[in-house]
């Protein structure tokens, strides 16, 4: 599952770590997730989604292989 | 099974630290030089005692939480449960099966400390390779091979392999 955690990152110009402490997980697991290492819960995507105000579906999206 | 998890709190984490660098300086101080604390225990016994004290430190290291224990911290967690969990169930297999077949004669009070210690070591390896060495881990299961996937990951490996068998030539050093 693919994301564009990075690209709404810097749109805001916010960093992983105050990303993390918004939406209550370590910095560790914001970098996991961007890298697609780490797929997230449902209700973290949705935190990281309500954070960037956008639907969950514009933030993540799945790949052909998922 | 929300609220199912029990684990101390990330202080305990730190005091576990402590106690297990204690036991193992004390364990290998008595190695290297025996020494008597309770008169009426052997020299076993004294050993199995210096060890206990790392177990209590590993086991206080092992089920403490992380200072963010978040879902990640958990799924690795998990992970590095499963695997030990199999190994353990597989030699408790075995072994039970040897007991069985074999007469193992006396029983030996160091055995009972062994166990845990290693099962312990394994998941403290796993867990915290997990947490702290995952962003170095650079995989592509879909499109390499394992060992492709190995090749591109030497140092990770490298680093777990050192801490692995750091951990298991100094248990077994002091078995010795």
């Amino acid at each position: 599952m693919k994301n564009t955690i990075k690209v709404e990152r810097a749109k805001l110009n916010i960093s992983q770590t105050e990303l993390a402490e918004q939406v209550g997980v370590s910095k560790q697991t914001i970098h996991s997730i961007e890298t697609s290492r780490f797929v997230p819960s449902t209700v973290l995507s949705l935190k990281i989604a309500r954070f960037f105000k956008a639907k969950v579906e514009d933030i993540f999206e799945l790949e052909e292989n998922d | 099974m929300k609220g199912f998890q029990k684990l101390a709190k990330h202080n305990t984490k730190i005091a576990g630290l402590v106690i297990l660098s204690v036991g193992v300086l004390v364990s290998i101080v008595y190695k290297i030089h025996p020494f008597v604390v309770i008169p009426k225990f052997n020299a076993d016994k004294h050993l199995a005692a210096c060890m206990w004290i790392m177990l209590l430190g590993m086991y206080l290291t092992a089920f403490s939480q992380e200072k963010v224990e978040d879902e990640r911290v958990q799924t690795i967690r998990a992970r590095a449960l499963q695997m030990v969990m199999m190994l353990m169930s597989a030699t408790f297999l075995a072994f039970s099966l040897t007991a069985i077949t074999q007469d193992l004669g006396e029983f030996d009070v160091t055995l009972l400390i062994m166990f845990p210690l290693i099962y312990l070591a394994i998941y403290l390896a796993i867990f915290h390779m997990g947490l702290y060495f995952d962003f170095l881990w650079d995989y592509d299961d879909k499109k390499m091979s394992f060992l492709e996937n190995l090749k591109k990951n030497k140092k990770p490996i490298i680093i777990f392999q050192a801490i692995t068998w750091a951990i298991l030539i100094l248990i077994l050093l002091l078995l010795s």
